[in-house]
């Protein structure tokens, strides 16, 4: 018994340290895709690659048990996904996502008004 | 020869035909001798053409034997004359080859004598030149030693001449002593011309002024101290005038004995640890606080980093690609914006000259901030990224420097040397996948790792939880910020 109590014990102040930290942000494959962007330029491969940045930027990537956060959205995944459908040729979905990005972190204004002359939005 | 042949086969048709006649006619000799012949019957006649013409036959059969004969001789005469000139020829042909021989043989003994004569002659030449160098370089070391020689003995007289000149002008500040000496007990015994002794002393103090600022002066002490004279009664030994340290506004040290500097240097290393201190720092290094090791960055506080695009000078053409990714993705966890990755890389890639770590200069900063709103740059160098054959280790060498775009200071330096004991992982069979080379995507995952020890200690952001309230957090780094890392795999 007194065995038992022990181990038990121990197990519960272990389990109490352990936290569960969480990352500020998620970015599931930003890695492997920014890292294939690197390495190739196809239209494939950045449809695929702009499929994953989908899920970091959007709600499509989270599960129905958790509502999508958008704190949790990386700075720069937004003008990275839009300079991707930029080379897909759609301007509106980058446009949107370009405001966001300066909604979700005003210093990167300056950045943005220059990327939107150099890219005629 | 083909004339006599025909004459011969001529002579011997004509004999045979005789013979022939001959035979027939005495083939005939119970032939009844007659003055009257008896009528031949056809039988007989034919008979007669039979036999006449078997000899005929006969007779060419000879000849055409003889012929043969003949011509058998003739082709064996010219065989026979053929193979002569055959051996002939042979005989010429040998004849030639060994005359060419002999002439190619001759060709090259002399152009082995010509070739070891022009190395002879290049040998000769490079010790003559050889020679001549050495000789060049003696005269030369012995100008020198003259030279130096020289300049020796002119700062001996420049010495000699100093010194005189400052004996000179020891007698002349005594005799300049007397004169003001004679001034004052002239001054005191008669009160009748203060004016021309204020002006003899005003002159005098004019001089004294002027000496007291002539830089080439050297008696400076000397001079201080007759003021400190008239003032003060302090004792006049060589020692203290070569070596104290003048009283008054300005402290100026002359020499130090080597008694003092033993005793200044004991004196110095008091403050320092022991050496069972020592190595028990070296053991387990002394923790610093944050605040302490990065004061700049704290008081630069930058928000928003961008990442130049890392000067690459491993062996690994992909690193600096995955360094890049890798970097901006751990200062964004530690709190800070960084400029996204794609098209600051299209950027770089239109021109590699702008926004590389290996062309950038700190006057381009200035540009930076104005052009992308940012606070500070990342300049990144790997000098080394890779796995050697004969281990499962994975080495990584890079240089990390963090400036400020205001103050082009450095706010974070890092000489990162990471080494990780890798095992290859398990296959992953899932399809889809982005990077489809196991190898890339583990020396991937090893970057990025890489990363969070590197920037482990550096402080947070804006973005963080924890802005401005990790100055006191310690870290073990040590305050040249050089460390080396070993992980292992659990």
């Amino acid at each position: 018994m007194k065995r038992y109590l022990f181990f038990s014990s121990c197990l519960a102040l272990v389990m109490m340290f352990v936290s569960c930290s969480k990352d500020i942000y998620s970015y599931k494959d930003y890695d492997e895709a920014a890292y294939t962007y690197t390495t190739s330029n196809d239209l494939k491969d950045i449809k695929r690659i702009s499929k994953s940045y989908e899920k970091i930027v959007t709600d499509k990537g989270a599960k129905k048990k958790n509502k999508f956060d958008e704190t949790r959205i990386p700075p720069g995944a937004c003008i990275d996904y839009a300079y991707l459908k930029l080379q897909q040729q759609d301007t509106n979905s980058a446009y949107s996502f370009l405001e966001k990005e300066v909604s979700l972190y005003p210093e990167s204004r300056t950045y943005v008004e220059n990327l939107k002359k150099k890219l005629g939005l | 020869m083909r004339k006599i042949l025909v004459v011969f086969l001529c002579l011997s048709f004509v004999l045979f035909s005789c013979s022939s006649n001959k035979k027939a006619a005495e083939a005939t000799p119970n032939a009844p001798i007659s003055t009257e012949q008896a009528p031949k019957t056809e039988k007989q006649i034919a008979k007669e053409k039979a036999e006449a013409t078997k000899s005929r036959q006969k007779q060419k059969e000879k000849e055409l034997q003889q012929r043969r004969k003949a011509q058998q001789k003739e082709q064996e005469r010219l065989t026979k004359e053929a193979e002569a000139k055959k051996k002939a020829a042979e005989k010429e042909a040998k004849k030639t080859k060994k005359e060419q021989d002999d002439l190619i043989k001759n060709a090259e003994k002399t152009e082995k004598e010509r070739i070891k004569e022009e190395r002879r002659k290049e040998k000769e030449a490079l010790i003559n030149a050889d020679k001549a160098e050495k000789e060049a370089i003696i005269q030369q070391e012995n100008a020198e030693r003259e030279a130096i020689k020289e300049a020796e003995r002119l700062e001996k007289e420049r010495i000699k001449a100093e010194k005189e000149a400052a004996k000179a002008e020891k007698e002349a500040l005594k005799a300049e002593e007397n004169a003001l000496k004679q001034i004052e007990k002239s001054s005191v015994d008669s009160e009748a011309t203060p004016v021309a002794e204020k002006k003899e002393l005003s002159t005098m103090e004019q001089i004294l002024a002027m000496m007291d600022e002539n830089p080439r002066d050297k008696n400076k002490d000397a001079k201080k101290e007759k003021t400190n004279k008239s003032t003060s009664t302090s004792s006049t030994d060589k020692a203290i005038e070569s070596s104290t340290i003048s009283r008054g506004e300005e402290e100026q040290v002359v020499s130090i004995s080597e008694k003092e500097k033993k005793q200044m240097m004991k004196d110095a290393s008091k403050g320092e640890d022991s050496k069972i201190k020592k190595v028990y720092r070296k053991v387990v290094p002394e923790r610093f606080e944050r605040e302490t090791t990065y004061p700049k960055l704290y008081k630069e506080n930058p928000k928003s980093i961008l990442v130049l695009y890392p000067w690459n000078r491993s062996q690994y053409d992909k690193a600096d690609e995955m360094l890049f990714v890798a970097a901006s993705k751990e200062l964004t966890y530690k709190g800070y914006y960084v400029l996204p990755v794609l098209p600051m890389l299209d950027e770089y890639r239109k021109d590699t000259t702008k926004l590389s770590s290996h062309y950038t200069k700190l006057t381009d900063l200035r540009q930076y901030k104005e052009k992308y709103g940012v606070d500070a740059v990342l300049f990144v160098t790997i000098y080394r990224f890779e796995k050697p054959w004969w281990t499962t280790n994975i080495t990584a060498v890079a240089h990390y420097n963090l400036i400020s775009t205001s103050t082009l200071d450095t706010l974070f330096s890092r000489q990162a040397d990471f080494n990780y004991d890798s095992q290859m992982p398990p296959r992953d069979n899932t399809k889809d996948k982005l990077v489809e080379d196991e190898k890339e995507a583990q020396y991937l995952g090893i970057m990025e790792q890489m990363q969070r020890y590197v920037f482990l200690d550096m402080p947070v952001g804006p973005h963080h939880k924890k802005y401005a309230s990790d100055q006191k957090k310690k870290s073990s780094q040590r305050r040249e910020q050089k460390y080396k890392v070993t992980v292992k795999p659990s």
